[in-house]
Order: C-alpha cells, then structure tokens, then sequence
C-alpha cells in the first residue's frame, strides 16, 4: 500500500513538473527583431492568429503549425472562404476572425492568442492588436516569399521544416536549369484577365519562381506598371513565348473571360498561335514555400519539358 | 388646461449667462426622450460585440474596472469604447453641419457632402494612398484628409462669394465640384493598384475600425469647439431661414455670418470625416429626422439633430460589427441601408 502511496505521489510529481515545463516553455520569451521592429515572442507560441489566408496561413500550416484564427473572404450570408487554404489542410479547429482588411479585435481576443501574424500594411493594426497579443509583421510587400517564410518559420520555431522545404524548391530551380540553359531567352508574361481589362500579376509566387528560374520577360512587361488596369486594347503590348493567365473558379472567371480569348487581338499573340498560353487556377497555390514549389513544378512541366517555340 | 396646450407653452430658460432661451415643454420631453434614448443604445453597443459580454458585465468592467479581469476591460476600454464614442461625437457633428449648411442655402437637399469637404478629403485620402503611398505616415492621413477638406470647402466658397454670395450659387458651385472630384476620384479607383485602393475603400465606405483614444479626444474638442459656436448662432440660423432682407432687417447680415457659419459646418465635417470616413448620408438624414419633432426653431434643432446623428451611426456601427460578426460592415453602408427606407417612409408623411 506504502509503495502504492509512493509511486502515485512520484507520479503526480512527474506530471506537475511536466506541466510546469510545459506552461513555462509556453511563457519564455526572446526577441524577434526584423525591419518592422522588435517584439517580444513566446519562444513556442501556442495559439497564432494569422491576418492573412492566402500567404501566412498557409505557409502556418505548411511548416506543421495550426492557427488557432485566421481571416478569410466572406460573402455576406456564405461560410468564410479561406483563399487557397481549404482544399489543401482541414480547418477544423482554425477560428474564422474577419477578413484581412479589417480583422475583428474581440473575435481575435476571444481566443487569447499569444502572437498575431500581419503582413506590411497591417502596420496600422500593430498598436490595438498588441494589446491582445505580441504582434509581428512580415514583411511580405518588400522581400521574396522565401524570406518572410524564414522569419515566419523561425517565429513559430519550425526551422526545419522550413529547410526541407527550401531544399525542394531548390532543387526544381536547378533541374529547370539544367534542362534550360539559357532560360532567358524565353519569355513570360504573367497576367490576370477580368471583364474589360486585365493585371500584369503572377500570385501563389509565380513571379518569385520565373525571377529564381531566370527566365526573360518582354520588354513591354519590364516597362510597364504592375498592380494597375490595363485595357484590353493593349494586351499585344504584353506577347511573350509564354501567356500565364490564372482564373478563379469561385468567380466564374473562366467563363467570364471568354468572349476575349475569341478575340482577333488574343488570337494573334504568338503564345496562343503556337499553343503556350497556360491557364492556371489562381487560387491552386498561395504565396507560400509549397506555392512556390507547386508553381516550380507546374512550369517545369510546361516549359522544360516539352518542345518549345520562342521568338527570339 | 389640456396636456398638449401645456406641452406647447414656451419656457424661458438661461443655459449660459447672457443668453435667453424660449423652450417649448415638448421640446425638452423629445431632447430627454432622444438622450435616454441614445444612453441605452450605448450601453447596449458597450454590451454588443464578438467577444461576449454581459451587461453586467460591461457595466462592472465601466465602473469599477480593477474588479474585472484584464481582458474584458481591455476589450471594452481598448475596442469598443473608443468607438462607441468616435460614432457618437462623429454622428451629432455630422449633424449639426447638415443643420447649418440647410439654413445657410436655405435647401433642404444640403447636406456636408454639398459644400466638397467630404469630396474634398476622400480625394486627398486616395491621392495618399493610392498615387503617393508613404507621402505621410499612415497616422497622418486623417490629418491630410482634413486639409483637403478645408482647401476644397475654401475653393467652393470663394468661387461662390466672388460676385457676391448667392446660396444657388454655392450649391450649384458646390456640386460642380464636388462632381468633378468624384470623377477624379473614381478614376483613382479605377486605375489604381488594387491592394492600395482596397484599404483607401474601407475608410471611403465610413468605418470607425480603427479608431483610438487619440482620435475620441480630437474630435471632442472640435465638436466643442465648433459645436457650441454653432449652436449659440441659432437666433442668426433661425433669420437667416427667412431670408437675406428680413435677417438684414434684423441686423444679421449674411456677408458677415454665414462664412463663420460656413467655417463652422466645415469645422465639424472635416473632423468627422477625418476620424470616421465619408457617412454623408447623416448630414442630410438626421437634420429633417429632428425636424419632425421640433420645426426650424435652431436653438432645438441642433441639439435634437446632434442627437439623432449620434443615434443614427451609433446604430450603423454597432449594427455593422454585430450583425455579420466577425465580418465588419462598415457604419456608412449600413447606415444607408437601414437608414434611407425610414428616411423615405418619413418624408413620404411629411406635410
């Protein structure tokens, strides 16, 4: 019965220290320092609420980490949608807590988080929602996905995940280039086109992988503004080798669009005359590592593995 | 003597020293209607929100906050507070506005947005954000906003005034450009980069998201600043609705009041719109809603309509943070939405 007595208290003992590790582990901090400023952490976070479902929740649940919220588009009597997120990892146990232009503080504060994740322009949001939990802002705007997955990565203590994912990514680059020595002779333009005009855009890191691949734009790309409308009128502006446009399955994008791609002016662009338009779903990869290596692949796929015509 | 004779029987009143206020007891019963009115639709708004709180609680973590835990007082103190107060100060501000620039162009289509502070300070916002993003602080764009208000009410007016004022000519003035800086504002959104127009929208769309302490206390000193002013001008507001000639008759002469009337209504617009976006409706709305209870006696009205201006976008904001939760809809939509039916139904039986 003594002995009994005795392992249940040695027990407990174990079991207390173990928690008491625990809790502790969750409450040690260290300082996260990058161009945003420096933030006080915990050294392992236990509940991170993501401000953005097309990159930072994405490349959260990447590196193994599920956040406890996360924004997400919504339409006013739909479910929340998180973009490029839901047909990838479940999302039971993620809280939905508003969308990414305007995050609701009290459904964030719910949760008790102990690190907010936000990119460049959720600067404005530091100050209120530090008052719920430390928050880090990536950023995303100003450096390569690669970069800001780093920080995040070293933020959420996955590191090695992180270097087996960038190990993947390498390797596609380089085989690319072996396979296409001089990849900047063959050009790209990455674009989005809408109703009655289109973007010069490549999302889930599309223009990060034609940058690391090294392959040629036009030079009425390299001249022109991004992130702005153009008519339609001026899409020959933009022929290249290759047309990557992407389409949005929520919006019926396809069938939107495809009154222009009867068009005489699409017709003639050599991409399409020589059947090298790629037409990608734009919300299959996010911008994120794995975005960068599915789009890594997609073009190894379509561009080194196949016979090519260029115009140069 | 009945009841209603009684109610209708004017009081002589002294709120501040050297002024003299004829009161009717109807129109106290509707000023302490729509204030107790607007304390219960705070104290529901402080209980209202994503992170659940009781009333009891809102109330204990009001009062006595040390015997709350943290994080309630912080949600009610840090978040809703600051923008309960922000819908409220920007509301009767917009309001009281909506009052003068009425009585001023004697049109009771005149409303903050006629005179180009809101155009005003919309265009400046998106010139900020869109075609010169980091131009000033983030911080500083409400600030910004204010100047473009007051440059653009300035511009109005002095090409309204310069062959002497005429109030179809500062309503037509107004709308001119007003029209043309929606154009160009328009045109901003349009071609501008989509993340960047995205966030300038949010603000445009009248959302008091993101507003803190700082703002509250800014706004409360331009609501005080320019509130009282406009108020303690009702006998000129009061004249000046019957006509230039019989106000001169009266010795209110127009060039001399209105562009202090005018500076006022500018004042308090400009302020709300820095702090709270464009929620142009209220100025319009709020002025004939308080009509229905009082007339054109200004010395009433202004008060009356501060407080259904502060009703009405309390009501939108905390309508817009609760109904979708956690989905924010901003206070200018869903003022509209809710709004403008009761404000048709209402104009509809009117006489």
């Amino acid at each position: 019965m003594k002995r009994i007595k005795q392992l249940a208290a040695l027990t407990l003992a174990a079991l207390g220290l173990a928690s008491a590790v625990s809790v502790s582990a969750a409450e040690e901090t260290r300082t996260f320092e990058n161009r945003f400023g420096k933030v006080e952490v915990p050294v392992k976070p236990q509940c991170v609420v993501s401000l953005h479902d097309f990159s930072l929740t994405i490349q959260l649940l990447e590196l193994g980490v599920r956040p406890c919220g996360s924004v997400a588009r919504k339409k006013l009597w739909s479910d929340p949608y998180f973009r490029g997120v839901q047909h990838r990892f479940d999302l039971g146990d993620t809280a939905y807590v508003g969308s990414h232009k305007s995050p609701d503080e009290e459904a964030i504060a719910m949760l008790e988080p102990d690190l907010i994740v936000g990119l460049s322009y959720h600067e404005q949001l530091k100050d209120k929602l530090s008052q719920i939990a430390p928050v880090v802002i990536l950023p995303t705007q100003e450096t390569p996905v690669s970069e800001w997955a780093a920080q995040l990565a070293d933020l959420v203590g996955a590191g090695d995940r992180f270097r087996d994912q960038q190990k993947e990514y390498s390797w596609v680059i380089e085989e690319f280039k072996r396979l296409v020595p001089q990849p900047e002779n063959v050009s790209v333009t990455t674009l989005e086109i809408y109703e009655d005009n289109f973007q010069l855009i490549g999302r889930g890191g599309l223009d990060d992988v034609i940058a690391d691949m090294g392959l040629g734009r036009p030079v009425g790309y390299q001249n022109a503004k991004k992130g702005i409308n153009y008519s339609l009128e001026r899409v020959g502006d933009f022929d290249a080798d290759i047309i990557i446009d992407t389409y949005e399955p929520l919006l019926d994008s396809r069938e939107e669009t495809e009154e222009f791609r009867a068009s005489p002016q699409w017709q003639n662009l050599f991409a399409v005359k020589n059947n090298q338009f790629l037409y990608f779903n734009r919300s299959r990869y996010g911008d994120s590592m794995g975005g960068l290596t599915g789009s890594a692949y997609l073009l190894l796929s379509h561009i080194a593995e196949r016979d090519l015509k260029t115009q140069k | 003597m009945s009841l209603l004779s009684f109610t209708a029987q004017p009081l002589h009143l002294t709120p501040l020293p050297g002024i003299s206020l004829r009161i009717r007891a109807r129109d106290l019963f509707w000023l302490g209607f729509f204030s107790a009115l607007l304390l219960a639709v705070l104290v529901w708004s402080a209980a209202s929100g994503s992170y659940s709180l009781s009333m009891a609680q809102s109330w204990q973590a009001l009062v006595s906050p040390e015997t709350e835990p943290k994080r309630i007082v912080r949600v009610l103190w840090e978040f809703r507070l600051p923008r309960i107060l922000a819908a409220v100060l920007c509301g009767a501000a917009l309001a009281i506005a909506g009052v003068m620039l009425q009585s001023i162009t004697r049109n009771a289509l005149a409303s903050p947005g006629l005179i180009g502070v809101e155009a005003g300070a919309s265009v400046t916002l998106l010139i900020c954000v869109i075609l010169l993003p980091g131009l000033i602080p983030v911080f500083w764009l409400p600030v910004g906003a204010m100047a473009g208000g007051f440059a653009v009410a300035g511009l109005i007016w002095l090409l309204s005034s310069a062959r002497g004022y005429s109030p179809v000519r500062l309503i037509l003035v107004g709308v001119g450009i007003t029209s043309m800086l929606g154009a160009f504002s328009e045109m901003l959104i349009t071609y501008g980069d989509i993340e960047l127009v995205e966030s300038a929208l949010m603000w445009l769309g009248g959302s008091l998201h993101q507003v803190s302490w700082e703002q509250v206390q800014v706004m409360t000193a331009w609501l005080v600043l320019a509130g009282i002013p406009a108020w303690l001008g009702f006998r000129q507001l009061n004249l000046l609705r019957l006509g230039d000639k019989v106000a001169l008759s009266r010795g209110v002469d127009n060039r001399k009041v209105i562009p202090w009337l005018l500076l006022l209504s500018v004042a308090l617009t400009s302020a709300a719109v820095a702090t709270a976006g464009t929620l142009t409706f209220v100025g319009l709305m709020a002025p004939h809603m308080a009509r229905r209870f009082c007339g054109d006696r200004h010395g009433v009205l202004i008060p009356l309509a501060g407080l259904m201006g502060a009703l009405l976008v309390l009501l939108g904001d905390t309508l817009g943070r609760t109904l979708l939760a956690p989905l924010q809809l901003p206070a200018g939509l869903v003022i509209v939405l809710v709004g403008a039916p009761y404000f048709i139904v209402l104009m509809s039986r009117a006489r």
